[in-house]
């Protein structure tokens, strides 16, 4: 609903299919922007309606592409297997067919030498995304928007200092959302921004005595 | 809450304001979006590359596709056809050919642009294309033709999701076919009553197609119905210049696709749990997978 011009006329994809093959290219480029640095490996787990049509619609070479960088337009995706090979970039893949959550969803584990990452994600149908769990935390996250996850320390007062922050630099939140696994633990923050964030405020916000850690995830396309 | 967009609104605001259907995109799309005109075209520019870089490979391609089901088709029937006449007619047998060659793209995982949807990608530019090369159409008239076929598939989006796991068959190739009907009547000087029951002939004989493809993959029946679908939108258009109009108004008719759309059985919304899915032969093709 509330469509334009190239909601109707787009994207620009590698075909079959915008949910198992376009989303998919996303999901894995979400997974490498989550690691942050060029991942060495992956091991991809495709559930539902994925794990039994995954290979005729190349969404096994879909996955790997976006891990590789490649964006869903990208004309190497069809190649992108053996692209990986010729790198290095070890890879596996795993069918489980029958499904909790979304029919259309996958995990993706990916490291490199300093760590691994993993990510529960589903494609939601004309390439749309959607990323549910980081490291086994719930999230929320379409890939449209630049986005910060942290992970800080369930006080009061925190989730204003970080927004006071943002203010102070200019960087409006689109949406936010905390979880927290038990109360005065570990909580999770997505903030989702209208503009991108520099490396000097990711830096700001990891020093807070507060926060454990701070990733800056860019938007996909 | 902002107010429908529909075929009505759509020719009301060009008599009002006394400017095309395609400049009445463009003008939504400039306030909506708040993107430029210059910035808007040149989109769409490259959108329409795209279209036609994936019909020069589509014509050429020869490779089997992942699912196993698709070759060259488009080769196959261009080649005949070069030598034959076709039953059916020059401006028929090209749409079908060009419509095809771009669908097996797609399933061969080329890159394509998704009008509207991946799965009927060949119909809008398969039609643009063989239409334009019959009439000497130039490309900033199919740029223009691009704008109203937008603008319909606008209209459907407003009122139903163009997926097949959501509508059918009639919501990715039967708009798509609308969106082609449309267009190419508009760039025939269609005025604004003839655009749009372009658009409401071409879909009301696609209304409840399944979406049974075998294996579940965008291969058997998609490429080949992209063929039929297209051909459709011109027999469409040909209809409204002869004087024949759609007797339920083409708003109406997109409510009867959502109606539709909700009742088929999700046997046949896409799930491959229905039709030539679940035949003897779509069953051992989806196995040997």
């Amino acid at each position: 609903m509330g469509e334009n011009i190239f909601s109707v006329l787009g994207p620009i994809m590698v075909g079959p299919s915008s949910s198992h093959t376009a989303g998919v290219a996303r999901l894995g480029k979400m997974a490498r922007n989550i690691l942050g640095k060029e991942p060495e490996g992956a091991e991809i787990t495709f559930f539902g309606s994925f794990a039994t049509t995954y290979k005729g619609h190349g969404s096994d070479r879909a996955v790997i592409g976006g891990l590789l960088g490649m964006d869903s337009s990208d004309g190497r995706i069809p190649n992108a297997l053996e692209i990986a090979s010729e790198m290095g970039f070890k890879y596996t893949f795993k069918a489980i067919e029958p499904v909790s959550g979304h029919p259309n969803s996958l995990e993706i584990k990916t490291w490199n030498k300093e760590e691994t990452i993993e990510m529960l994600g589903s494609s939601r149908g004309g390439g749309n995304i959607l990323i549910e769990k980081i490291n086994g935390f719930d999230v929320l996250l379409d890939g449209q928007y630049p986005t910060l996850w942290i992970l800080l320390f369930d006080r009061p007062g925190m989730v204003g200092k970080i927004a006071s922050l943002l203010a102070s630099k200019m960087i409006n939140i689109a949406n936010m959302r905390l979880e927290r696994s038990q109360p005065r633990g570990l909580a999770s923050m997505t903030i989702e921004c209208d503009n991108a964030v520099g490396p000097e405020i990711i830096e700001e916000i990891r020093q807070k005595e507060f926060v454990s850690s701070c990733r800056y995830i860019p938007r996909v396309r | 809450m902002k107010p429908l967009w529909t075929f009505e609104k759509w020719l009301s605001v060009s008599k009002e304001k006394n400017i095309s259907l395609a400049e009445v995109i463009l003008e939504k799309e400039t306030d909506e979006t708040g993107a430029g005109r210059e910035e808007i075209l040149e989109e769409l520019e490259k959108r329409l590359k795209v279209m036609r870089e994936s019909l020069e490979r589509g014509l050429k391609r020869d490779e089997i596709t992942p699912g196993g089901m698709i070759k060259d088709e488009s080769k196959v029937l261009e080649k005949f056809f070069c030598e034959n006449p076709p039953l059916s007619g020059l401006g028929a047998i090209k749409t079908a050919i060009y419509s095809i060659a771009i669908a097996q793209e797609n399933a061969g995982m080329g890159r394509i642009v998704a009008i509207p949807t991946a799965g009927s990608a060949g119909i809008v530019p398969g039609t643009f294309f063989a239409f334009a090369e019959l009439e000497g159409i130039d490309e900033n008239r199919l740029i223009e033709g691009l704008l109203v076929a937008a603008g319909v598939g606008m209209v459907v989006g407003e009122k139903m999701e163009m997926a097949g796991a959501a509508g059918g068959c009639q919501a990715e190739c039967g708009v798509a076919a609308g969106m082609a009907a449309a267009g190419v009547m508009f760039m025939l000087g269609g005025r604004g009553e003839e655009v749009f029951h372009a658009f409401a002939l071409g879909v009301k004989n696609l209304i409840g197609l399944a979406c049974d493809p075998v294996g579940g993959l965008v291969e058997v029946p998609c490429v080949k119905r992209n063929g039929f679908a297209a051909v459709q939108a011109l027999l469409a258009v040909d209809m409204v210049r002869g004087g024949i109009r759609s007797v339920i108004p083409p708003d109406e008719v997109v409510d009867a696709m959502v109606d539709v759309g909700r009742s088929l059985p999700s046997s046949l919304k896409e799930t491959a749990k229905g039709g030539l899915a679940q035949t003897k032969t779509g069953l051992q093709i989806s196995e040997r997978e």
